[in-house]
Formats: structure tokens, sequence, C-alpha cells
């Protein structure tokens, strides 16, 4: 009796995995973002989630789990059942925390598996109109003539800005002081009013205050122009070639779901972003759609991270 | 200048009064002010949650709705502070010190009243600063550089170790102590974690609604259990009289009214200072130039109506940065911005010209809520007074399930309904010890940021210390520190003279010497 | 005399001040301090650990000085042990049931056991309101607010 109890199980389990798949997803998918409520990163899996619910008549919910420069939110998604019901929505935040963290109790490519690429947005480099540099080369001039009097803000040690920041004075061979401040808010404030010299922020951001002339942009990091501001240069074309540094936001899951759930949220997630009244959306934020297979999505992370491993390395090498 | 912002104030109202707009404005004040009356759950949470359902509403409703439930929700966090001494939200735990002593003397519904008046005060005048004072203001604001906030902040310490009830002396240590809370978690300049003991819910530091609540309700209810003298119920038959402040109420709160909303709004420009910081400084400013400061902390009721008013006009004026420079000023700002950019607007100093419906709906929106609020909130009194007949011990269990569920809302996060549990056990030892928590509420909040600024300050000027001289705003904060500083050494050394002679001192002195020395 | 010494308040109060003081300045000592001008994130904590630690000093000095009066003593007269255990047991329920079993088994659980403490609470009434109090927090946190916290886990998820 027993015996044909653990056959049937048995059995029953075989099928169950491949019904799974296809009934996916048979309810609510939760979505955790590891960073603050309102953030790009909860607009970006809002949006997203309208619009996979409209597709596949199971809402998508949204949880913030903020904390710890992002390591609580992903910490709950690698401990969750890789059943497909539980993602995390994630940025290149998570792929610099591989070196900015080393004390962290998971290993991204290891607990947690790839789905698809979101959005990227670039990011736009500013400076105060009082500091006499009218193209990102004459600043670089400025920098390297008083080397260590300049100063950057960015929102905090560790986050995208701070790391951009990073590896622009490695790669452009200036050396500005950083001086970070407590959110995104704070350090707008701060160049603007004028304490601080430069920033780098997020486009979108900065697009109004650029076009009310608080701040003049010097050069944006993305591969191309970005439409929101096209007569500003990318730093590759001003003077820093082969620079780029951008935000970009993905969707992961916990290691060990099933490789059909895999594909097919892949193959939604892609769809999704690229529908015209989503990418609309991502236009108004300054962000462009990124659509990748589950295996070059893995490519890309694992090369994200040895990038920002590099720079993790070279300004922690520095004196205090 | 003033012409046209009157007519686009009038543009404004036919927006926000269109019959939709209005709906939601007045959904989300009701909301806000319920919300406001429970612990712990405050406006992010619920905005938070309320964010997904604006997607399909039209742009101006939604962010009408949501910055309803914000201001709404400072109008219902007085209500536990005073009838229950229970503070919902960190700005309201100033009111407890004078208003549930005003419930224990039977006037909570006067209390209940003159904080009505005071908000509606307050946000009037915080509204009234943004429409015509915006762009001035925002300049000032951005002069405001680290050394400026600095100085600030020390300017808030000193003022606010009159905060203490009883002993200066534990009061000074009080507020050290909130310093050292305020430290727990990451350091912003380099990142290292401090007193976090390897826990990684603390990497982000203690949250201030976990501190308040711990220290100010569950600390309480330890204190309060099986006492019977706690909540008597004669307080509950409070007649319909009682419910409105008397004249003489009302003359006396006045200018402290005044004064609290000055304050507040000036809170409310300065980046890094909101609500809470704004109804500690004012109530310690109007404790201390008042001829009678011995009264606060046992039912006055200028004590009650400045720090709502200043609450109120602070909250109404955060608005100021965030919609004209697209700078949010704290996390609700933040959160309302996003609600925004989902629905593809972009927030900046071309709001206003851009989108008029929502900058000028959104002013005028807060007249209509105010108004709104008033008129919720008046008939209202009587029926929170009844709350206090009910029975003790009903009362308190549920107040702690509130409280629970409140703090879990906050973050998803169960640690920090462990955390304010062990700081309650902490906070009871305090009060056992004869020390009064207020302090550190003050100290929790404003020391980060002194440390904060201090270091940016010595940052970015390489090191010369002479910089919070230099620059003129910080110059005139520092003197108004070392005038209070002084001041108190004055009244000190003044004190023993008017005694009788020193052989009679001896005999006389109870048994802290130091009580005599407040303020 | 010398056990009048040992129960006053503020010998107590003070010590506690020490300890906290004492604790920061160590703990602070470990990160790095640097100088007044170039702080450290280690300089603020022993500034403000030394601080405490002297105000912890003065203040069991005044009760050295001070003559008797007044309640010094650090318990309350009646100690509610009871009613403190089940005040803190209750939330403690709230979490681990919250986590595990669901919003309503906390809600309930949290509720009963805090109106235990109560030396007036009958079983009936602490029953009954419990209940209420179970329903009334679901519709208004569940239904109404969606906080998320599943109401029962492995029923409704």
């Amino acid at each position: 009796m027993l015996k044909r109890g653990i056959v049937a199980a048995f059995v029953a389990a075989l099928f169950a995995v491949p019904c799974a798949a296809q009934e996916y997803p048979a309810r609510a998918v939760k979505i955790i973002v590891p960073f603050g409520a309102g953030g790009p990163a909860d607009v970006a899996a809002r949006i997203i989630g309208n619009a996979m619910q409209e597709k596949f008549g199971q809402p998508l919910v949204v949880e913030d789990r903020p904390g710890a420069g992002g390591l609580i939110g992903t910490m709950e998604v690698v401990k969750a059942a890789p059943d497909g019901y539980t993602l995390l929505m994630m940025s290149n935040t998570q792929t610099a925390n591989e070196s900015l963290v080393p004390q962290r109790k998971y290993r991204l490519m290891h607990d947690l598996v790839p789905i698809a690429p979101v959005n990227y947005s670039d990011l736009v480099l500013v400076v105060n109109p009082s500091v006499k540099a009218k193209t990102l080369a004459e600043f670089i001039v400025l920098a390297k003539a008083e080397p260590g009097k300049l100063n950057y803000a960015s929102s905090g040690q560790g986050t995208p800005y701070h790391m951009a920041g990073e590896l622009f004075k490695a790669m452009a061979g200036i050396d500005v002081v950083h001086v970070p401040y407590r959110s995104s808010g704070d350090a707008r404030n701060g160049v603007i009013g004028g304490q601080v010299e430069m920033m780098i922020d997020a486009v979108p951001a900065m697009a109004p205050n650029i076009a009310a002339g608080q701040v003049r942009a010097l050069a944006t990091t993305g591969k191309a122009r970005s439409a929101v501001l096209p007569d500003v240069p990318t730093a590759s074309e001003a003077g820093v070639p082969g620079y780029g540094a951008t935000i970009w936001l993905g969707v992961m899951a916990p290691a060990g779901t099933p490789k059909e759930i895999v594909d097919k949220l892949n193959v939604a997630i892609s769809e999704v972003a690229r529908r015209p009244d989503v990418v609309k959306l991502w236009a108004a934020q300054g962000a462009i759609p990124m659509s990748m297979t589950p295996q070059e999505f893995d490519a890309y992370l694992r090369a994200d991270i040895v990038k920002w491993a590099d720079v993790v390395k070279r300004f922690s090498q520095q004196p205090k | 200048m003033i012409e046209t912002a009157l007519q686009d104030l009038w543009f404004g109202f036919g927006v926000a009064l269109e019959p939709h707009n209005l709906m939601y404005c007045f959904l989300g004040v009701l909301v806000g002010n319920l919300v406001g009356v429970l612990p712990g759950m405050g406006p992010v949470a619920t905005i938070s949650i309320l964010l997904p359902l604006t997607f399909g509403m039209k742009p101006v409703a939604a962010i009408l709705m949501l910055a309803g439930v914000y201001y709404g929700a400072q109008y219902g966090g007085a209500i536990c502070s005073i009838l229950l001494n229970l503070p919902t939200h960190p700005p309201h735990a100033v009111t407890c010190l004078d208003g549930f002593p005003l419930t224990k003397q039977g006037k909570g519904g006067t209390a209940l009243g003159i904080t009505v008046i005071a908000s509606f005060m307050g946000a009037s005048f915080g509204i009234t600063e943004m429409i015509f004072l915006a762009p001035f203001l925002v300049k000032v604001a951005l002069q405001f550089g680290p050394a400026e906030v600095c100085s600030l902040m020390l300017v808030g310490l000193l003022a606010g170790s009159t905060l203490a009830r009883g002993s200066p002396l534990k009061g000074i240590a009080m507020t050290v102590l909130g310093l050292l809370i305020g430290i727990v978690g990451t350091d912003i300049e380099t990142g290292t974690t401090r007193f976090t003991f390897g826990i990684l819910e603390l990497d982000d530091g203690v949250e201030i609604v976990t501190l308040a609540l711990g220290l100010f309700g569950i600390a309480e209810f330890m204190n309060s259990m099986n006492q019977t003298a706690a909540v008597d119920t004669k307080y509950s038959k409070v007649g319909f009289r009682d419910m409105f402040p008397s004249r003489a109420d009302l003359k006396r709160a006045f200018f402290p009214m005044v004064r609290g909303t000055l304050l507040g709004s000036m809170c409310a420009l300065i980046p890094g200072t909101g609500p809470t910081i704004a109804s500690f400084v004012s109530y310690a400013t109007e404790k201390k130039i008042s001829r009678t400061p011995e009264r606060f902390g046992h039912g006055a009721i200028e004590g009650v109506a400045c720090p709502e008013a200043s609450t109120h006009s602070s909250v109404q004026g955060d608005f100021i940065p965030t919609m004209s420079l697209g700078i949010p000023g704290d996390v609700t700002m933040a959160l309302l911005l996003g609600a925004l950019i989902i629905q593809g607007i972009v927030p900046g100093p071309q709001l206003i010209s851009e989108h008029p419906d929502i900058f000028w709906g959104l002013i005028a929106s807060f007249w209509i809520g105010n108004i709104l609020l008033v008129i919720l909130n008046v008939p209202m009194i009587g029926l929170w007074v009844k709350l206090l007949s009910i029975p003790y011990r009903y009362l308190y269990p549920s107040a702690m399930f509130f409280i629970c569920i409140g703090v879990y809302a906050a973050n998803n996060d169960m640690f920090q309904v462990g955390e304010t549990v062990a700081i309650g056990i902490f906070g009871y030892v305090l009060l056992r010890l004869d020390f009064h928590p207020a302090p550190i509420l003050l100290g929790f909040v404003l020391g980060p940021r002194f440390e904060e600024n201090f270091r940016r300050a010595m940052l970015i000027s390489r090191g010369d210390l002479k910089v919070f001289i230099e620059r003129p705003i910080s110059a005139a904060f520092l003197t108004l520190c070392v005038l209070l500083i002084a001041g108190q050494i004055y009244v000190w050394l003044r004190r023993p003279k008017s005694v009788a002679g020193a052989g009679e001192i001896e005999a006389k002195l109870p048994a802290s010497p130091y009580t005599e020395l407040s303020g | 005399m010398a056990a009048q010494f040992r129960m006053k308040r503020d010998y107590y109060a003070g010590a506690l001040m020490m300890l906290i003081g004492l604790g920061a300045a160590a703990e602070g000592g470990t990160y790095h301090i640097g100088t007044l001008v170039r702080m450290g994130p280690g300089f603020f904590p022993v500034a403000l650990g030394v601080i405490l630690v002297c105000l912890g000093i003065i203040i069991a000095g005044t009760a050295f000085a001070s003559r008797e009066g007044g309640d010094e003593r650090f318990l309350p007269a009646h100690p509610q042990w009871f009613g403190w255990l089940c005040l803190i047991g209750g939330p403690i329920l709230f979490i681990i049931l919250g986590v595990y079993a669901g919003m309503i088994p906390a809600i309930f659980a949290c509720v009963f056991v805090c109106a235990l403490g109560d030396k007036t609470a009958t079983l009936k009434g602490t029953l009954i309101m419990s209940a209420g109090v179970t329903v009334f927090g679901v519709i208004l946190f569940s239904y109404l607010l969606g906080v998320p916290l599943p109401l029962l886990r492995g029923i409704t998820s």
C-alpha cells in the first residue's frame, strides 16, 4: 500500500512540474523591490506589474523591502521558495554589492537565477553654474590643474552614483573629493546650492533643473546620447572614451526556479517592457528598454560584477 | 506678481472643486485622518499602499488624494497623544507633554479643540507662504549649506534641553542618550556600520516611530499596569461645554500658535528639518520665552497649541521644495514624486508652467482639504473623548495591537516590532529611574544631522573650522547658541541669591538640589 | 545607613548612564576616531560616551549629597511582574504568530495576552474583546489598507 502511494506521489510530482509551468501563474506573484517606495526600481516594478497583470490575469504584487542598501530585500528573495511566485527587482546596486559588501550572506549568481533585464537609464554629469567649465574637456583640465580641490556629491557610499563617479575619476585621471549625502535629494540640494561643484545623477531627476539653468550638464554616461538631453554629448564623445555607467534594472528569481517558468517570465517581461505605452512612460523617465535571453542576461550580470569589482578595489585602496 | 498668483489660485480652485477631484481629495483626507489616529502606521505606509491605486486615476486626482493623506494624518495624530499619552507619530510626541495632563484635568476636549484651531491656522499659513513666497524661500533654502544646518542643529539641541521635565541634569543625559541611539546604523561618510553588532536590520538605524512608540507607548503602559489612578473614567463625563476652548484659553493660545506657525514654516524650508524638529523646537521656544515656564508639562494650553501649529505649517511647507525644485524633502515627498512619475509627469521647476492644473489645483486643494478636516474633526471631538470611557483594561491591549501592526506596516518588518518592545522595556527602566523620554527623541532626531553636517562642512572646507563663523547664517545661529548658554548661566548664577540666607539653603533643599535649576 | 545608601534610585540612574557611556566609548573606540577637524566614525560616539559617563558620575553624586526623601526604590511599591510579562508577551506572540501563522492568530493572541495582565480583566470580557479587535483589525488593516500580512498562512497566501 505504502509503496503504491510513494510511486503515485512520484509520478504525480513528475507531471506536476511541467503542469505547474503551463498553468503558471496560477495565483498572485510577488515581486520584491529592495529599495524605497517611489524610487525608480519601485516605479518600474509597478509599471511592469500592471502590464503583466493585464497579460496573465493574475495580480503581480509589488512589495517594498528597503534596507541595508538593498541587502534585506535581496535576502528575502534568496530565502523564498523557487516556485516562481517570488521575484526580485534588482539593479546594478546588487552587482556592485558583490564587491562592496563582502560580509553579505548570499552570492548573487549562485543563489539567484537571472530572468530578464527591464530597462536602463543614462546618468548625467552636471556642474554648478559657478564652475568655469563649459564642456567636459574644460572640466577635466580644471580638475587636473587643482587636484583635490573640487568636490562631487552622491547619495551615499556605494550607491551607483558614487560608483559612476569613481569610475569617471579613474578613467579621466582626475582627483575630485567625494562628498556623500544622505539621499539624492540632499545631494541635489548641495550641487544646486553650490556647496559642491559636481554631481553625477539620474537624467530624469536632473533634466528639469538643467532646463531651468540651475545646473549645467557636461556629459551623459551612456553609449548613445540621451533622448531627454539630445544636446548633451556622451562622456565618450566629450573626452573620456570608453566611459559607460548606467543604472539598469532587471528581474531575478531564487536559484532552482524551473527553467520553464524562467523562460515564460523572460518572454513576458521582455514583451511588456517594449509595449508602446510602457515605452512612453520609460521615455519620460529617460529609461530605455533592454531585452535579452536569460543566458545573455546571465553573461551581462557577470561582466557587470567584474566591472564594479575593479572600481571598488581602486577606491578602497585610496587613503582615507 | 501677486495678481497673477491670485489669478492662478482662482484657476486652481476651479480645478480642485471639480466633483471628480473633490471626491478624491475628500477620500484622501478622510483616510489620512483615520490613519493618523492609529499609532505607528503613518502617511508613508498608507501612501505606499495607495500608490498602485493611482495608476488608473487621472494625475490631478491622484496627487490630490495622496497629498490629502499626508496632511490629513497630521490632524488625527494629536488625538491619541492628548487623550492617551500615546504619540501616534513623532511630531506629536511633544503634544503629549501638556495634552495628557489636560486630559487628566478633564479638559481633554478643550485641548482637542485648540489643536484643531492651531492646525488650521498653521496649515493656512503654510499654504499662503507656499503660494506667495515659494521662489524667494527656495533661494534662501539653497543658501543653507552644511555649516548652517550644523549650527542650527546645535541651537535646537541647546534649546531642547529645556524640554526636560524634572532634573535638567537627567534631561541632558537623555539628550545625549538620544544622540547615541541616533548613531546606530551606517555612517554616511565612510559607510562603516556603527553599533549594529552584526544585525542586518540595524544597518539603517533605529526608526523614529519604533523609538517613539516604545518609549512613550509601551513604557507608559508598563508604568500604568494595574495602577488604578492611570486613566480615571471621570474624565469621560465631559459636558458639551467642555469641548470648546474658553475665551481665556483662546487668548492664551493665540500667540504661541502664531509663533509655532512661523517656526514650522521656516523648518519646512530648511533641508533636513521636518515636522518633528519643528514641533520640538517650537515647544522649547515657547517654554523658554514664557513668563510662567513651570506650567509647561502640567497642562499649559500653549504647550498644545504651538507644536500642533508648527507641525501643520511645516507639513504644508514641505511641499515647496518638492513642487518647485523637484527635490523631495523627505520620504513622503519622495513617494508623491514617485506617484507623479508613474503618471508620466516629471516634477521640477517647470512643473508650475507645464502642469499648472496640478500645481495650483494642489494648492487650492490644501485649503479645501483643511476645511474639510476641520468639519470632520470638530464634531468628532466628543466621540474621541468618549473613547476614554472604555475601561482601561480594554483600551491598552487594543492600543498594543495597533502599535504592533503600525510598526510592522511601516516597513513590512517584524524585527522592528521586536525593537519596539525592547525599547519599551528599556524606556520603563528609565522611567523608574526618574528619566523622562522626551529629550531622547530630540537628541535622536537632531544628533545625526549635527554630526553629518559637521563632518561634511569639514570635508568641504578641508578642515577649516572658521567656516562656521565666516558664513553669515551659520554665524548668526552660533551667536544664538552663545546667548542661550549665557542666559542659562545667568539664571543659574542669580538663583541662590533669591533664596533666604546661605545657612538656610541646605535645610531647604529637596532630594535633588538640581531640580530648582530648570530653564 | 549603608543599606539606605544602596537603595537610592539616583545611584542606579548614575550607574546606568555610566555603563551606557562606557559601552558607547568602548565600541566607538573600535572605529577610526580621527581628529576634530577630520572626524572618523568613532569620534562622536566616544565623545558622547565620555560625556555620558561624566553625567552619570554627577547624577550619582547628587544622590550621595542629598538627604533621604521620596520614593527611592527602583521597583514600584507593587511590582507587576505578571502584568509586565503579559504586556511584553503579547507583541512577542504577535511577531511569532505573524510570521508563522498569519494575521488573525497574531492579532488575537496579542490582544488576549496583553489583556490578561490586568487584574480586573474577566475571561469572558477578554475573549469577546480580543475577537472584536481581531475582526476590526482584519477589516481595517487587511481589506481596507492592504497591509501585506497573510491572514492565515497555509490557507490564504
